[in-house]
């Protein structure tokens, strides 16, 4: 059996008030507020309040359509014959956007699309990052190698035995620095990528060796 | 859903999504842009519409137009201090849809069912549309439930707080 309603003041009464005008209360409800009604003034005027709203709700105007709606929908679906497709869908996108009743479900439709462009944003930077690397490496390689053929040619041809042990300091010179910063190039690229670097790897290797190499020719 | 059975389909329902517009734009010329774009839409998306519960979509879909374009009008209002939107008394008038008055119209005065329609212009729209569906259209607690994707019960229950606002409405108009 449902809980009858608390009806000990005014307020409680007034507040069922529309039901009462709609019959939607069960009989003891009803006849609560009725005997309430007949000795209060108060909910007497709320009473016809109520029912006054209720005989012009029930009473509202019923326009009809113009003719010209039925004309201009006839005229736009002969010239629309086609189906609407994905194309169409995704250039009206901005209309989607109306459907999306509820403000939870708006609202997380935006963190989504921001977190997409911040997840792309941060990949291009990274992209950005591994190219520049990569840039550098192939410079301080080609340096290294233009160090290096100049200074076998120090060693082997150009020098006489006074000066030859300062040619070798002078190449090598340059020639550790662009090593210590190729090692620093491979360092970045292995922090972003961490993808295989073993063959860039060995060349550096190769580069220390021929720096013995030629160290030890000087001495 | 081929073109005759779509053309049936607006015969059908025009009048219907009209007066959802026109209630709650309160302009003709509005009115009769957002219905014809409600059925411009629905033959964009026949074929996904079913025709059991194509009167929801196109209402959901008229309501959806509506209150956007109610939202870039107040912005318009904003902006130029200019509504076009008219009282719902004067543009049933302009309409010319008044019928015979009957026997309960008699006892209420002009003026206080102008009072009773300025009241529901001051509703929010959501809560007007369901007033609408209600009180105009006489749909049942379910099936406006489908329209605004809520449950019977909290359709019944907006449909008597905002019998209830329309009364403090009310008391407050005729006080003035």
């Amino acid at each position: 059996m449902a809980q009858q309603p608390n009806l000990n003041t005014c307020s409680d009464i007034q507040s069922y008030m529309e039901e009462y005008v709609a019959g939607e209360l069960d009989s003891q409800t009803e006849s609560t507020i009725r005997s309430h009604l007949t000795a209060c003034d108060t909910c007497q005027h709320e009473f016809r309040m109520a029912q006054t709203i209720n005989t012009v709700l029930d009473d509202l105007e019923k326009p009809t359509s113009p003719p010209e709606v039925l004309k201009e929908v006839t005229a736009y679906v002969r010239a629309n014959q086609k189906s609407y497709g994905w194309f169409h869908r995704v250039i009206d996108f901005s209309q989607v956007a109306s459907y999306i009743s509820s403000p939870i479900l708006r609202i997380s439709t935006l963190i989504l699309i921001i977190g997409m462009m911040l997840v792309g944003i941060h990949q291009y930077r990274r992209y950005v990052v591994v190219e520049q690397a990569k840039n550098e490496f192939y410079y301080a390689m080609s340096k290294v190698q233009t160090a290096v053929q100049k200074t076998s040619l120090g060693v082997n041809e150009s020098f006489t035995s006074l000066n030859i042990d300062d040619a070798p300091s002078r190449a090598l010179k340059p020639t550790i620095e662009i090593s210590s910063s190729i090692q620093n190039t491979f360092d970045i690229l292995h922090m972003i990528t961490g993808s295989d670097i073993q063959d860039k790897q060995d060349s550096i290797k190769s580069i220390d060796q021929n720096k013995q190499l030629t160290g030890d020719n000087t001495q | 859903m081929n073109e005759e059975e779509f053309l049936e389909l607006v015969r059908k329902h025009q009048d219907q999504v009209y007066r959802h517009t026109l209630y709650l734009l309160k302009n003709i010329e509005d009115a009769k842009d957002m219905t014809q774009e409600t059925f411009m839409k629905a033959w964009q998306h026949r074929k996904k519409l079913r025709k059991e519960t194509v009167q929801y979509w196109l209402l959901k879909c008229a309501r959806n137009l509506c209150f956007n374009k109610i939202k870039r009008r107040k912005f318009q209002v904003h902006l130029s201090d200019e509504d076009d939107s008219v009282s719902l008394e004067i543009l049933l008038q302009e309409h010319s849809y008044q019928s015979n008055p009957s026997p309960e119209e008699n006892t209420i005065n002009q003026e206080t069912k102008q009072l009773v329609h300025q009241a529901i212009a001051e509703l929010p729209p959501d809560i007007q549309s369901i007033v609408i569906m209600r009180e105009l259209e006489g749909m049942g607690y379910k099936e406006i439930g489908k329209v605004v994707k809520q449950s019977e019960n909290t359709v019944k229950s907006t449909v008597f707080r905002a019998r209830k606002k329309l009364r403090e409405i009310l008391n407050r108009l005729m006080e003035i």
